[in-house]
């Protein structure tokens, strides 16, 4: 495994290169952050032999913990240290895997199929070893973070197919190929930022309108928060889709936004009104920002209980409303004074009625996932 | 399209047109077939799909990615060939669907004149500037040189001739100056850059650049159109949670919509620029968002507000105001707002908050109320005219000239009737 002659000053640069990398790191839709780490392994198993690539990735991968601490911060830099390890050492591992069987891959097509392979098993690796590295420290289901991590496979295509740019052109351009693979990069790079910005001020927005009932002094303080978190756990125990857990958090933070409305009437005091009436008023609000109608209709059903006594279960009822039900009845439970262990049995009084079996099934399980006594 | 505007731009369209026409048959004795005839046929289903995927930038400017492909086609075709070939994209990439099926033909002759002329005059400068024969790594420093004077024309008579149509078409639009958008200039000269250098890469590495820089830019192209519809869709969420609070009462139903549209009207007047205009419409859709979280009864209140009242209103309107300034980027807008409050306690402020506080108060005046009738529009400016002081008299004759321009007519339309509406009003106050 010992480097030739010749061979230093290549492992240095891709070392240089896989630690400046996270200073410009990739972010998808839902913020995350991705190094250049799969473009700098892929222009580097174009360009040079696997011992310098593999030397260089060893080199580099400490430096570059070191730089995202000082730019991201502790945790963050533990995170991208345990997705870049994991996916450095699957890519390297497929790609020689592939060189010795291969051994003189044809024209440059051949060498880009070669990649797609360790491209993919960075992708699982990468995502797996972040799924398993955040869990241990956030409060939803591993099966959750694993389905919202596969979803970030454009941004591990786009790193490659920058790196494959450069390592498949530096023959024949010299360091042009740097330019050539840096502007489609940059381009990607802005897209993707911007969008990821967007995405956080539409989440802050929803979070900021849910607050309104709080800062009307309609409703418990903090509540949107807590539910939109509670909401999106039970998601995750029920494992729903990431697409369908967003749903069903935006729908928890914005249930109570009707109280706008009944908290202060014409009347001139707060009457007492139905949660049916809340859902309703929650409902007609939301659904005047256009992008929210499935929200919408999620908090329109929120109200309705899971059976009626003497009839069958509605099958129509979706059991993201549910979620939204169980979560907003346990804040208030607990915010009136209780206990976990005691809302969620006050909760169970009603369950195969209020509430379905699943649904507080799920929320014991966070409970028990957060340490919390008596349950 | 009206048939005023149909009139106005007809000529133009047809002058514009024939010099498309003319300036490729020009380009057909001079120019050669572009070879091989499959990559051109790529390249320019690559340039349509690009044309009609671009983004708006202002004043009905667009850009798109297919400078890049313009520039890299003539690099790849050469001399001999790269111009024609990219004057027949041009024309290939104004058949959007759309003007078929509305059965439009001014617009797409517009365009095709404007993009054929524009595409032939850069083009030429850079086969003009390209070295002889085929290019080598060395002409790489040349060839990019070349570029970027090639870019600056063809991005400057595009302009021209957007700007021209744009004038036709809205005479009552003001395009932004050339010197205003530099950002969009040099997005041009990097996207025409890459495009050039994407060209030689192919001509000396092979096709399977080709579709690695295609993924990126496609990657880039859904990124940055996300990135757009999520955008339109963080301001329609604050604006539908606005309105369907304001829905709630009848008297300030479509409060918001009337403001946006008197600010934007105004903000036209003084020549604001493209980005004050889009702060200007943020902080009129949200003006009154404070007013979230005030108890409804304290609002439609038909009698004055209680010194105690009037507390509790300011404060509900100051905590919503500070959720919504968690907002980052609403920042800059949120800043407007509260200056456009402090207007009224005579704080001069920037002219996008005069030019908000002036139209909210026009509004105001013209909208009848819970507690008073709405004025006549003389009367309404007369009053704003009076608060010239406050306001600026710049602002408030500029909202006066934008609507007496457009002859749009707001408030009571006569003394009689806004005595009648103002004496319903006093007794359904004494009855409450």
């Amino acid at each position: 495994m010992a480097l030739v002659r010749g061979e230093a000053l290549p492992t240095l640069a891709i070392g240089a290169a896989f630690a400046l990398g996270h200073l410009i790191p990739l972010r998808s839709g839902a913020g995350r952050l991705q190094p250049v780490g799969p473009a700098v392994a892929a222009a580097a198993a174009l360009s040079h032999a696997v011992l310098p690539a593999l030397w260089g990735a060893a080199l580099g991968l400490p430096l570059g913990w070191l730089v995202a601490r000082l730019r991201f911060g502790e945790r963050r830099a533990a995170d991208l240290l345990a997705g870049e390890s994991a996916g450095t050492a699957a890519f390297f591992g497929v790609y020689s895997g592939l060189h010795a069987l291969l051994a003189q891959p044809g024209n440059s097509w051949v060498h880009l199929a070669i990649l797609l392979l360790p491209t993919v098993a960075w992708y699982l690796a990468s995502a797996g070893a972040r799924t398993g590295w955040t869990e241990t420290r956030r409060r939803v289901s591993a099966g959750l973070l694993w389905r919202m991590a596969l979803r970030e496979w454009p941004v591990y295509l786009v790193l490659v197919a920058a790196g494959s740019l450069y390592g498949l052109t530096v023959e024949a351009l010299g360091a042009w190929a740097v330019l050539l693979a840096a502007l489609p990069y940059g381009f990607a790079y802005l897209a993707f930022d911007r969008l990821a910005t967007a995405a956080a001020t539409h989440r802050q927005t929803i979070r900021a309108l849910g607050r309104v009932p709080e800062a009307g002094g309609f409703s418990l303080s903090g509540h949107a928060e807590r539910c939109a978190d509670m909401a999106t756990a039970m998601g995750g125990e029920l494992k729903m889709s990431p697409r369908d857990t967003r749903l069903v958090e935006d729908a928890a933070v914005l249930a109570d936004i009707g109280r706008v409305v009944l908290g202060g009437s014409a009347s001139g005091s707060a009457r007492a009104f139905t949660t049916g009436e809340l859902a309703q008023w929650s409902a007609a609000i939301i659904a005047e920002a256009p992008t929210l109608q499935p929200v919408a209709a999620l908090v329109a059903e929120s109200h309705r209980p899971y059976r009626r006594p003497g009839e069958a279960r509605d099958p129509s009822l979706p059991p993201a409303a549910q979620v939204v039900k169980v979560a907003t009845a346990y804040d208030y439970a607990v915010g009136g004074g209780m206990e976990p262990g005691d809302a969620l049995e006050v909760l169970h009084r009603g369950v195969a009625y209020d509430y379905d079996p699943e649904i507080l099934a799920a929320l014991r399980r966070v409970l028990q996932r957060r340490g919390y006594a008596g349950v | 399209m009206s048939a005023r505007a149909r009139d106005r731009t007809t000529l133009p369209a047809v002058v514009l047109g024939a010099a498309g026409v003319a300036a490729l048959a020009l380009l057909a004795v001079f120019q050669s077939l572009p070879r091989p005839l499959w990559l051109w046929g790529l390249l320019a289903g690559a340039y349509a799909a690009l044309e009609f995927a671009a983004v708006e930038v202002s004043d009905r400017l667009l850009i798109s990615s297919s400078v890049a492909v313009a520039f890299g086609t003539v690099v790849v075709m050469g001399r001999q060939s790269g111009v024609l070939a990219v004057a027949v994209m041009a024309t290939l990439a104004v058949a959007h669907p759309s003007y078929f099926s509305r059965r439009r033909w001014t617009l797409p002759v517009a365009n095709f004149g404007q993009l054929v002329l524009s595409s032939v005059l850069g083009m030429a400068i850079l086969a003009a500037l390209l070295p002889e024969g085929p290019p080598t790594r060395g002409d790489i420093p040349q060839i990019l040189a070349a570029t970027v004077p090639a870019a600056l024309a063809y991005d400057w008579c595009n302009f021209r001739l957007v700007a021209f149509m744009t004038r036709r078409l809205y005479p009552d639009r003001r395009p932004q100056a050339w010197s205003a958008l530099l950002s969009s200039h040099l997005a041009m000269i990097v996207l025409a850059v890459l495009g050039s250098l994407c060209g030689v890469a192919y001509l000396l590495g092979g096709a399977v650049v080709l579709p690695l820089v295609g993924l990126t830019f496609v990657a880039g192209h859904v990124g940055f159109a996300s990135y757009a519809r999520l955008r339109r869709a963080h301001l329609d969420t604050l604006h539908g949670f606005v309105k369907a609070i304001e829905a709630l009462d009848p008297y300030t139903r479509g409060h918001t919509d009337r403001v946006a549209h008197f600010a934007a009207v105004a903000g036209q007047e003084l020549g604001l620029g493209s980005e004050q205009m889009e702060r200007l419409h943020s902080a009129a859709l949200l003006h009154d968002a404070g007013k979230l979280a005030v108890p409804g009864h304290l609002l439609r209140r038909a009698e004055p507000l209680s010194p105690s009242e009037e507390a509790a209103v300011l404060r509900h309107m100051r905590v919503v105001e500070g959720l919504l300034g968690e907002i980052e980027v609403l920042a800059p807008v949120l800043k407007i707002i509260e200056e456009s409050h402090r207007v009224a306690s005579g704080s001069r402020g920037a002219p996008e908050a005069r030019v908000l506080a002036a139209a909210d108060a026009f509004d105001t005046m013209t909208s009848t109320r819970s507690y008073r009738a709405a004025v006549t529009q003389a009367e309404a400016f007369a009053q704003l005219r009076g608060r010239g002081d406050v306001l600026g008299a710049e602002v408030v004759e500029a909202l006066i000239a934008g609507i007496t321009r457009r002859g749009e007519v707001y408030g009571s339309p006569d003394g009689a009737s806004a005595a009648e509406v103002a004496r319903l009003v006093k007794e359904r106050a004494l009855r409450a």
